[in-house]
């Protein structure tokens, strides 16, 4: 996740308005996992939110960090009894030390992190100046669904989704999507608009909002793709196999195109980028360039 | 006595640590660790 999300990201920020100096790593609590307990026993936890996976190559992976370790002088202090849903998995830890950690890098100098490891090892300073890349954080979630979404800073892709995909292109093409409203700022929109998110989503101006910023998020996302070298036409592909599997017909609550529709915008799309030149990378987006 | 015993019995049960607190599976913590290697992907 951490791996195609950031490299999209990255590939991307000269055209995202808001961006965020991003680490490549991927933070993780025990509090998130339905049994604490396993989690306990399947990763090292020095501190109750580690350190779940490092882009290879990335910021915190060139500064030395490894999987497994913990920040433990984060400014403004962290009170790690905080457990406000507790027996309930919660990411609730991650998002204070994501937020503190945002707060130090948004100095834009280097920043000195102290790092515990497992037991028994010294705590160790390490420095890291990570890059200014388009603004998300990057999240696997194992809530049970067959789905992916983003809230304007997160964007998560359950496990079970993650598992359906055959290949990176198609993983990159859903993280892609689900960016590409991130990016757009959609919630942000569909908040000014007071959009219904219960049932009244499927009627009125709500419905057709929605269908909108469904349509934008396909209409960026390969173009994110092609920017950070994965092959668009992946995501084509995704739609020709997860449609058939999906359709619901005329069960469907209408927020989001049919799959047929959705792969003519994207072939569009991918068209429209296959006249440019293709050794001038990064191609700009045009819903970016109005922005 | 034996209804002694019996009370003790049942007490030892419900207190018992492995009662409260069964070991993780070893199949759990290795669907954890793919789910985290899921995050690296």
């Amino acid at each position: 996740m951490i791996t195609a999300g950031y490299r999209l990201a990255k590939a991307n920020a000269p055209f995202c308005k808001n961006k965020w100096r991003n680490p490549g790593w991927v933070l993780h609590s025990y509090q998130q996992y339905p049994d604490r307990d396993t989690a306990r026993a399947a990763f090292d936890f020095p501190l109750p939110v580690a350190i779940a996976a490092l882009v290879e190559g990335g910021p915190a992976d060139q500064a030395g960090l490894r999987t497994g370790e913990s920040f433990s002088d984060l400014p403004g202090g962290i009170w790690w009894g905080a457990d406000p849903v507790r027996h309930k998995p919660s990411f609730a830890l991650v998002d204070i030390v994501n937020i503190r950690v945002n707060a130090l890098f948004d100095g834009g100098q280097a920043v000195g992190l102290l790092v515990r490891g497992k037991p028994g090892e010294a705590e160790r300073r390490v420095t890291i100046e990570p890059p200014a890349i388009c603004a998300s954080y990057f999240i696997i979630s194992s809530n049970g669904q067959d789905d992916a979404g983003a809230d304007g800073q997160y964007v998560r892709v359950s496990a079970a989704l993650a598992q359906y995909t055959p290949d990176a292109d198609e993983f990159a093409a859903i993280v892609a999507h689900e960016l590409a409203h991130n990016i757009l700022e959609h919630r942000k929109r569909l908040d000014a608009m007071n959009v219904q998110r219960g049932i009244g989503r499927m009627f009125g101006k709500s419905k057709k909002a929605f269908l909108q910023t469904e349509m934008e998020a396909d209409q960026l996302s390969v173009w994110l793709m092609v920017n950070a070298g994965y092959d668009p036409a992946a995501a084509v592909r995704f739609w020709q196999r997860r449609g058939p599997d999906k359709d619901k017909g005329l069960f469907s609550d209408g927020t989001h195109m049919g799959w047929r529709d959705r792969i003519k915008i994207l072939q569009a799309e991918i068209e429209h980028i296959q006249t440019l030149n293709q050794n001038r990378l990064p191609h700009e987006p045009p819903l970016l360039a109005k922005m | 006595m034996l209804r002694f015993a019996l009370l003790f019995t049942a007490l030892f049960m419900a207190f018992s640590p492995a009662r409260a607190q069964a070991a993780p599976k070893e199949a759990d913590i290795e669907a954890y660790r793919a789910l985290v290697a899921l995050d690296q992907g």
